[in-house]
């Protein structure tokens, strides 16, 4: 299976990123003919025929979400989620970096479908770098009479602003985005409301992520079945996989939905072209950066899709795999893990305030070789206590997936680590409150 | 109303309803941190999960139901939180199943997990929402490891009042909320996530709000604890006594919760038509006065003002005068024989505002009955005319009233008043008025903190209300907006108004005003066209000279509107204190003359005439007034005046001119009632013994009658307790026919408030008010019989300064640093010295002079003194000062001062 760049067509066309070369690829006319020719609900229609699905994590259909947006209620924001903080993705950066005029182009189209005339593009604090990439290239859109007032002679105008976040892993989360957006502190919103109703400025908002709306402007140019021509029928198009761990070749890796197995990301000559060193063994995958269940040796024959990886007992999310080799302690890993969320939690709710914290307690504890089997029983049960509708946002739950998908495919990893304990872990050292 | 089904019971309740609350209606509780019913819901603490289900529906949308005929509930995968999920049609809704239970457990042990767990040392213990529902939903031991236990710094200070436990915070957000939400002082926020998250306070000078306090209510654990309360006491220590606060006249409903003769702290008592759940800081702390004695236990007091214990007498010695202890026969003996010599022409009275009913009743009883004279007064001097108790008892606000449930369908009209600093409760209910939709329009001659809230806003020239009113009356009649049906059978004078106003443009208002015409009419049209009206004044138009076209202009407005005589409409004066009404009411209500017109309700005085003014050597008894250190006349003649009487609590700088002192009880110390601006009579008990040999002033008046009477007839005098003072007045006021005691009931607080429901506040420390919410008397215009008179009178146009001069306003400060409040030494920060002339920053910059620097005014009469303090929100041209320094220091042809204008001079600094 090759490769196919619909969205990191740098691959191909080297100088995209420069507007002329962008142009001369056939950007920009999707632009102009929706502007000119399409009414917003036709710019919709096609995007909603297409299947495309959203690629931060949910997999939720873009064009149906655009189409909740109530159609007279003014103003109505475009938030596109450039956060990227997810532990091993880097696919965004690429395109803001790399093609940026391809996501100008998909903002402006969703902006047009929802009769949206100001965007905010919401970086992570740390793209400084890919930011002055990206203005320049807004910059050169204004300048073409792409963007601004009555855009190609029509009477729609758009602005697109960029906005930095500060550094919160929470504020990719798209309702904690908006209120980082807004100046707030970074915390999820109650839902109902949902943004596509009360959303930025309590106003209609779509938010997409960068990797979805780099999507639109091949798919209103070419169409909804030449999208559907990639991909699976329920994963339709072509998906960036963020390839990082122990195998020779990271990188980001554009390949249609559910083509290839996650055998073939790690050992395909196009692809990671396998492990480190000779005789290593891949131990876990973890398919959507820390946020997804661990996945064991035994699944690397699941094909890429949301489906399959679902069915593999993970999920796709934004497709970030970070691959394991049999050298990793994943006591160790799933402590990196949790402790990476205790950091990111941001307080709001009780569960996951407190939870990841506890955990991040035990498996340090556990880790450093203190623990007794106990702890590794009450590290279960912690977890398990913080699912099932307790957090208030997903952070939380994926806090749990280090834990639960560890406990359950590397118990016996758990179990040496106790035993090394003086007693042999069986629960008469360490002070207990 | 949907019908939902909570653990198999059915109940309808109104749409929009959220869980918790629906549950309650079936008497089941779902216990809750973060939830308050008076802020919005945000779902955070995740105590209150539930399970819930909607029915089923088959493609027709039908209710599917099953073999019993019962609809099929989808039950929802997850818990939900019952705070915020709004109940549907059908819905169904399980709390109290294991796994609910569990569920509990699991987020109860997540809270403890990071808990300090000072319960022995926190302020909190023993009424702690995190304690009882642990105790009722809680895991019996927690498995986390103490040692590993987040920590924060202890204390840390908010401000000077509020102290904040960042270990005991469970970030519930109820104290960020309610600063928000209710408040209006969006000064307190989160900051920094996860565990580290804590409360901040994000304005200078800190946690900026007059409404501080009430977060440590509402904080469901001990982490906003007040510094006044701090390691004081243990909760159930406290013996709590009913009570109203002694300091505005808004009335609040208070506990005082006292141990060993000691006020502890004051907290609130629910009374949704009062003051609702909550109190402003004044009321909250500012009660250090009746402890001022005991220096040692609470906070210093500023020297000099201890309470007095013995009644004094000023005697000569080899040190010259001095007031020596005496006994209360010696005392008693003294002042009856002064007062008899003296006779009728020769004694002059006055009155404070703050003494309960029945002592102001008998006090104008003795001067009346006893003494033969009216010669009666009260301080200050506010409400004594033009704007006086006679328009409030006309057109007052009505009964039935309730701030608490105007909305969209009322418009409230604020006029010369800052409701902030003069009633802060009466501000916040205003404003939760215009978040639910009532319109507001704030007029006055400085920015206030309303204008925030309000539809329409006006600054108006100084000076010049009446002009501003009678614009809104014009442009009313202009629009054809008078409530025709209303005026037919309600009032005469109309035409003859019309005719009056004929040259009373609305563009000539609004330039008297110095307003813009078409405000002026969008504002009138607002305030016409909506189903309830309400206008409140503040202090600004309560002086003696303020234009005498005012009152004619204030009864125009409210009956061309038809916004008078029924509940939700009417005028409501913003009086001074918490008994100024009263005062009115008991007829101290005096004239411009500074002799009382009125006996009490409202009958006028018909005996002799009487010249005006303190008369020249005659005996002055003063009783709960300091007017001697606010005002240079009253200390000349207290000076002058050959007997001097003063019954206070401290030894007071009128005290220190007095030939005979008589200690009195602290309203905390006795019973009786108050009545509050809006005409709410409230009774209060005793909380705490007077110190030494102090008595209740009614006590004092009743032993002085009867060493007076001694020759005569005593039987008037026979008066027990207050309640038999107050049943003689339920004979003689008509206002107060059914004010007998009896009729006011107040709760018998069992020890504990924990014993009774705690429906609203969810074990927080708000007390509910079985009791009754007072009694309000009905105004005259609620009878429907009663035609009320409208007349033209213009208004006096206010010139403009001249070159140099500029404009001197009366505006009152919550904190103006009185007698009373001076003795909370807590509160000094607060403070607004009398001595303060607020100044523009711009109007500084054109005099040079800077924050702190003496300069004198003068009135044209009169020179004054203060000091500069800067005020970036008042506008360049206008100057402001403290009532009581204004209004006591003014020329000797007329006290009080309202507005005039000055030349400021520039002094060293
Ligand atoms: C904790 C958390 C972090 C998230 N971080 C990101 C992110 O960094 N970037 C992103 O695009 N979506 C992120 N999401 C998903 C967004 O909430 C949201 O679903 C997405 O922006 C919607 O866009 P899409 O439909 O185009 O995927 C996150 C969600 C959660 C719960
Ligand atoms: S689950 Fe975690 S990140 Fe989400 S609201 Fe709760 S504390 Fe914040
Ligand atoms: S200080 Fe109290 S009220 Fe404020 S968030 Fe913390 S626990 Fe809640
Ligand atoms: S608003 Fe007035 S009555 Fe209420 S607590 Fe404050 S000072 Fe007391
Ligand atoms: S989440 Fe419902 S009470 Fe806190």
């Amino acid at each position: 299976m090759e490769q196919a760049f619909v969205i990191l067509r740098h691959r191909e066309i080297p100088d995209i990123q420069q507007l002329g070369t962008y142009i001369k690829d056939g950007g920009y006319e999707a632009w102009k003919r929706a502007v000119k020719e399409m009414t917003a609900d036709q710019v919709i229609d096609v995007v909603k025929a297409s299947g495309l699905r959203g690629r931060g994590g949910a997999g939720f259909p873009a064009g149906v979400k655009w189409s909740f947006v109530p159609k007279n209620v003014f103003p109505k924001y475009v938030v596109v989620n450039g956060d990227e903080s997810e532990p091993g993705t880097f696919k965004d950066r690429e395109i803001i970096e790399q093609n940026p005029h391809q996501l100008v182009e998909g903002v402006a189209l969703c902006a047009y479908a929802i009769q949206a005339e100001i965007a905010y593009i919401y970086l992570r604090g740390e793209f400084k770098a890919p930011a002055r990439i990206l203005q320049a290239a807004i910059d050169e859109a204004y300048q073409a009479g792409l963007l601004g007032k009555n855009i190609q002679g029509s009477n729609y105008s758009l602005n697109i602003y960029l906005h930095l976040g500060a550094g919160a892993y929470i504020c990719g989360e798209e309702t904690a985005l908006l209120e980082s957006l807004e100046g707030k502190l970074g915390q999820p919103r109650l839902r109902p409301p949902f943004p596509a109703n009360v959303g930025l400025y309590a106003k209609p908002t779509v938010i997409n992520n960068v990797e979805t709306l780099a999507n639109v402007p091949p798919i209103v140019r070419k169409g909804a079945e030449w999208y559907r021509s990639f991909g699976t029928e329920k994963s339709p198009g072509t998906k960036i996989f963020c390839l990082s761990g122990m195998v020779k070749r990271p990188g980001n890796y554009e390949v249609p939905l559910g083509k290839i197995k996650i055998r073939d990301l790690i050992f395909g000559e196009e692809f990671g072209q396998g492990l480190l060193a000779e005789g290593r063994t891949v131990k876990g995958v973890l398919p959507a950066g820390a946020s997804a269940p661990v996945l064991p040796e035994s699944a690397l024959d699941t094909l890429l899709d949301y489906e399959s990886v679902a069915a593999a007992g993970s999920m796709l999310g934004s497709a970030s795999f970070i691959i394991m080799d049999n050298t990793v302690d994943m006591v160790w890993a799933a402590t990196k893990m949790v402790h990476f969320f205790k950091h990111e939690s941001c307080g709001k709710c009780t569960p996951c305030r407190e939870g990841t914290y506890w955990m991040l307690n035990l498996l340090e504890k556990i880790d450093h070789g203190h623990g007794e089997q106990r702890d590794v029983i009450m590290l279960g049960n912690v977890a398990q206590q913080m699912l099932g509708g307790k957090c208030f946002c997903l952070l939380g739950d994926f806090s749990t997936s280090p834990v639960i998908s560890t406990l359950k495919h590397f118990r016996n990893e758990y179990d040496a680590k106790v035993q090394l304990t003086p007693d042999g872990g069986v629960g008469t050292h360490g002070a207990h409150g | 109303m949907p019908k939902v089904t909570i653990d198999g019971q059915e109940v309808n309740v109104p749409a929009g309803t959220v869980v918790v609350e629906a549950a309650r209606q079936v008497g089941n509780e779902i216990p809750v941190f973060c939830y308050h019913p008076k802020l919005a819901p945000v779902g955070m603490c995740r105590m209150c999960l539930v399970e819930v289900g909607t029915p089923r529906l088959n493609k027709d949308r039908q209710v599917e139901l099953d073999v019993d005929g019962k609809p099929i509930i989808n039950w929802m995968p997850k818990f939900q939180t019952g705070c915020t999920q709004v109940v549907s049609e059908g819905m169904a809704i399980r709390t109290q199943t294991s796994q609910v239970a569990a569920a509990r457990k699991d987020v109860l042990e997540f809270l403890l997990t990071s808990h300090p767990l000072d319960c022995p040392v926190c302020d909190k213990g023993g009424e702690c929402p995190l304690q009882n529902l642990t105790m009722a939903y809680g895991p019996g031991v927690s498995r986390f490891d103490y040692a590993v236990k987040f920590h924060f710094q202890k204390p840390v200070h908010l401000n000077n009042l509020i102290t904040l436990d960042r270990e005991r915070c469970i970030q519930c957000a109820r104290c960020t909320r309610f600063s928000d939400e209710i408040a209006g002082d969006p000064v307190l926020g989160f900051e920094n996530r996860g565990r580290g998250m804590e409360i901040v306070t994000l304005s200078d000078p800190p946690f900026d709000s007059k409404f501080s306090g009430n977060t440590t209510d509402i904080c469901p654990v001990g982490a906003l604890t007040t510094r006044d309360f701090r390691f004081r006491a243990r909760v159930w220590e406290l013996e709590d006594v009913p009570s109203i606060c002694n300091h505005c006249a808004v009335g609040c409903n208070t506990i005082i919760g006292q141990r060993v003769n000691d006020i502890k702290r004051i907290m609130p008592r629910q009374n949704e038509s009062v003051n609702e759940i909550w109190l402003c800081d004044k009321g909250r702390f500012a009660h250090h006065f009746a402890n001022s004695r005991q220096s040692t236990l609470g906070p210093p007091v500023p020297s000099g003002t201890h309470r007095l214990e013995t009644p004094l007498i000023r005697r000569g010695g080899p040190q010259g005068d001095r007031l020596v202890p005496a006994s209360w026969p010696e005392a008693l003996k003294l002042v009856a024989e002064k007062l008899s010599a003296a006779g009728p022409d020769g004694v002059y009275g006055i009155s404070g505002d703050r003494l309960p009913n029945e002592d102001m009743y008998l006090f104008q009883k003795f001067f009346r009955q006893v003494l033969g004279s009216n010669h009666l007064a009260r301080w200050p001097v506010v409400a004594r005319g033009p704007v006086t108790g006679t328009l409030f008892q006309e057109i007052g606000l009505s009964s039935g009233s309730n701030f608490g449930k105007m909305g969209k369908d009322t418009s409230i009209l604020v006029v010369g008043a800052d409701a902030e600093e003069e009633a802060p409760i009466h501000f916040l209910r205003i404003k939760q008025a215009g978040d639910r939709g009532a319109a507001l329009i704030v007029a006055n001659p400085y920015h206030t903190k309303l204008e925030k809230y309000g539809r329409h806003c006006f600054v108006y020239r100084p000076g010049s209300a009446a002009a501003f009113v009678w614009g809104l009356v014009r442009a009313i009649m202009d629009a054809g907006l008078e409530q025709k049906e209303f005026l037919g059978s309600r009032a005469t004078g109309l035409a003859e108004l019309q005719t009056g106003m004929e040259q009373y443009t609305v563009a000539r208002a609004a330039e008297l005003a110095g307003v813009k015409a078409e405000d002026l009419q969008a504002a009138a049209q607002t305030f016409a066209q909506a189903a309830n009206g309400v206008l409140v004044i503040g202090r600004e138009l309560l002086g003696s000279d303020t234009d005498p076209a005012l009152p004619e202009a204030i009864r125009a407005l409210l009956t061309v509107t038809g916004h008078i005589g029924k509940a939700q409409n009417g005028l409501l004066p913003l009086l001074p204190h918490n008994n100024t009404q009263g005062a009115l009411d008991m007829g101290l209500d005096a004239g411009p003359e500074y002799r009382t017109k009125w006996l009490p309700g409202y009958q006028p005085v018909t005996d002799k005439g009487t010249s005006s003014g303190i008369p020249a050597s005659s005996a002055i008894y003063v009783i709960g007034s300091d007017l001697g250190s606010e005002s240079d006349l009253a200390r000349q003649a207290l000076e002058a005046a050959p007997f001097v009487i003063v019954q206070d609590l401290l030894l007071t700088e009128t005290a220190l001119l007095a030939d005979v002192v008589l200690p009195a009880a602290a309203p905390m110390e006795r019973e009786g009632t108050f009545t509050s601006s809006e005409r709410r009579v409230q009774r209060f008990k005793p909380a705490l013994q007077p110190p030494g040999h102090a008595l209740p002033d009614w006590w004092i008046l009743r032993e002085l009658a009867q060493v007076m009477a001694n020759a005569q007839d005593k039987t008037g005098w026979r008066y027990d307790t207050p309640a038999d003072i107050m049943a003689e007045i339920a004979h003689v006021v008509p206002q107060y026919a059914t004010m007998a005691y009896e009729n006011l009931p107040v709760p018998d607080l069992p020890s504990r408030k924990l014993d009774y429901d705690d429906s609203l506040f969810y074990r927080g420390t708000s007390f509910l008010n079985p009791g009754g919410e007072g009694q309000v008397w009905p105004v005259k215009a609620e009878d429907s019989a009663v035609v009320l008179q409208v007349r033209w009178v213009e208004p006096a146009v206010a010139g403009q300064p001249a070159a140099g001069q500029t404009w001197l306003i009366t505006r009152p400060h919550l904190y103006d640093a009185g007698t009373l409040l001076s003795q909370t030494a807590l509160l000094q920060p607060q403070m607004v010295p009398h001595t303060w002339l607020h100044v523009s920053p711009a109007d500084a910059a054109r005099w040079g002079v800077a924050e702190g620097a003496a300069v004198s005014v003068s009135t044209g009469e009169d020179m004054l003194s203060f000091v500069v303090h800067l005020d970036a929100d008042l506008p360049a041209g206008i100057v402001t000062a403290a009532p009581a320094r204004l209004e006591g220091a003014a020329g000797q042809t007329r006290w009080p001062v309202n507005v005039t204008v000055v030349n400021a001079q520039r002094l060293a600094s």
